[in-house]
């Protein structure tokens, strides 16, 4: 047996006993050709029987596998992402279950739209009927649901200066988490280029042009912020190429540095300052 | 790690079904120790079920890439000996793990199937049978940078996914050219498309072409 080759393989100088130190060598090594490792295994002394050996490197492996799962997914903008999927969670549910309780309080009390007002005439109401715990209920996990949902916002907000500075400075924190969520981490926004940026959010549109059944898409959840929302439409395909261009820099610098860089959104600035300044056409 | 049982055809409750011998995990049918293998949830499965010899024999040493959720996984490790499973997402590696604790058999590597060198010095050498099913680019280069891990007398069972390859060329085109290129290191022995429940994939099984 070549030393040279027994160098490579995952279990030569680790601890046959410890587990450990197998799923390091496991996580951190690497080799150009595989090789007969299990007899190696034996030979080298690693192990004593090929079942051994195999459970050996099984106890390993899931100690590896389990560790650097955990470490790709423990990280603070996966955790970004999901506040602000729970947070467009409870705003839909909340919407929901605001149209249930207009349409049952409609009927209940004959007030039409005005549900503040309907509440407080059942809950001042002295002749309570059995229905009434039932619509308070309701209105209460509607006040209980949006008064979480702007908790999360303000954590989002806390927490995004930290993530992602030079993201956040420019797109603000809700949609720079947004950005994050849709791309799946900061990292894989960072590797995306400008042009597919410019389309998150916008996935139907965008597969719909590009089997030729629509026009390309100007702008995915970008299109929230009020760059270009409140661009005349004619200029916001320049606007959301511009913004998008500096969201990606943006994205780049926050995740190979992490340091806010203020002049990148003056440039924006003064680029969306020239874009609207041509005015809109008819 | 032997298997006195393969995989075969069971009557379980007047239907018949693929079967391995194991204990069950996703909810499957069972009977007397042997579980159903459901076509519509494992693109092997539904390949088997067509009667194609994809070279998953007893006692088999596998490389499962593109393990995700480990549905198909565990059903390969019920029949082979070991079963190197490389995933290379985090979410679906944690469900993989739970597969692998009722199968000692099943060696989880969180890894980038592209990058053969992340795993080589963990998968052995001369293996019977390679299961491909990544859902990437470049699924061609995979199969052709894992060759070495196979025996000369290995067999290769390729997922092609042509949505993954590109979602606006036809899927024809992509098949066409996909077995082109395999062809340069692959002597194909088999293709065939997946039924109705994987629409636009296509099986390849082939052999390793001499160096």
């Amino acid at each position: 047996m070549n030393e040279k080759d027994l160098e490579h393989a995952w279990f030569y100088q680790t601890n046959p006993e410890d587990t450990l130190s197998g799923a390091i060598a496991i996580e951190e090594g690497s080799c150009i050709s595989p090789l007969s490792w299990p007899s190696m295994a034996l030979e080298h002394g690693y192990a004593t029987t090929p079942d051994e050996y195999y459970s050996r490197l099984y106890n390993s492996a899931c100690e590896a596998a389990q560790k650097s799962a955990l470490n790709l997914t423990q990280t603070p903008d996966r955790q970004i992402s999901h506040a602000i999927r729970t947070m467009d969670d409870y705003s839909r549910i909340e919407n929901e279950l605001t149209a249930r309780l207009s349409e049952w309080m409609g009927d209940y009390t004959g007030i039409s739209q005005d549900l503040q007002t309907s509440i407080e005439s059942i809950a001042t109401n002295s002749n309570h009927s059995h229905f009434d715990a039932h619509i308070l209920s309701l209105h209460n996990q509607l006040i209980s649901l949006s008064d979480k949902r702007e908790k999360l916002a303000h954590f989002i907000e806390s927490e995004m200066p930290n993530i992602a500075p030079n993201l956040t400075q420019m797109a603000g924190p809700l949609l720079a988490a947004r950005l994050i969520s849709i791309a799946g981490s900061l990292e894989k926004l960072a590797k995306k280029p400008s042009g597919t940026l410019q389309v998150l959010g916008a996935e139907n549109a965008l597969f719909a042009h590009l089997r030729g059944r629509a026009t390309s898409p100007k702008h995915g959840v970008i299109y929230t912020h009020e760059y270009i929302s409140k661009t005349h439409p004619s200029l916001r395909g320049n606007i959301a190429r511009a913004f998008s261009g500096k969201l990606s820099i943006a994205a780049r610098i926050d995740y190979y540095s992490g340091t806010l860089n203020p002049e990148l959104h003056s440039e924006l600035l003064t680029k969306i300052d020239q874009i609207r300044s041509r005015g809109g056409s008819k | 790690m032997t298997k006195s049982e393969s995989y075969q055809y069971l009557d379980i409750r007047g239907k018949t079904h693929l079967v391995t011998k194991g204990l069950p995990i996703y909810g499957e049918q069972t009977k007397s120790g042997w579980r159903a293998w459901d076509p519509t949830r494992s693109k092997l499965g539904s390949v088997l079920a067509q009667d194609v010899d994809v070279g998953l024999s007893k006692n088999a040493k596998v490389l499962y890439l593109g393990a995700a959720n480990g549905t198909t996984v565990s059903h390969v490790a019920d029949v082979a000996s070991i079963v190197y499973a490389v995933e290379f997402s985090p979410q679906p590696m944690r469900d993989l793990l739970n597969v692998a604790r009722s199968r000692t058999n099943i060696i989880p590597l969180l890894k980038d199937a592209r990058h053969p060198q992340t795993y080589s010095h963990i998968v052995e050498s001369n293996l019977d049978l390679i299961i491909q099913d990544v859902a990437t680019r470049g699924q061609v280069k995979i199969a052709l940078d894992n060759k070495k891990f196979l025996s000369p007398t290995g067999k290769l069972f390729l997922i092609i996914k042509a949505r993954s390859e590109n979602v606006v060329t036809p899927p024809e085109l992509i098949f066409k050219s996909s077995i082109e290129d395999l062809s340069k290191s692959y002597a194909i022995l088999q293709t065939q498309k997946l039924t109705s429940h994987h629409k636009d994939h296509m099986a390849i099984v082939a052999e390793p072409l001499p160096q």
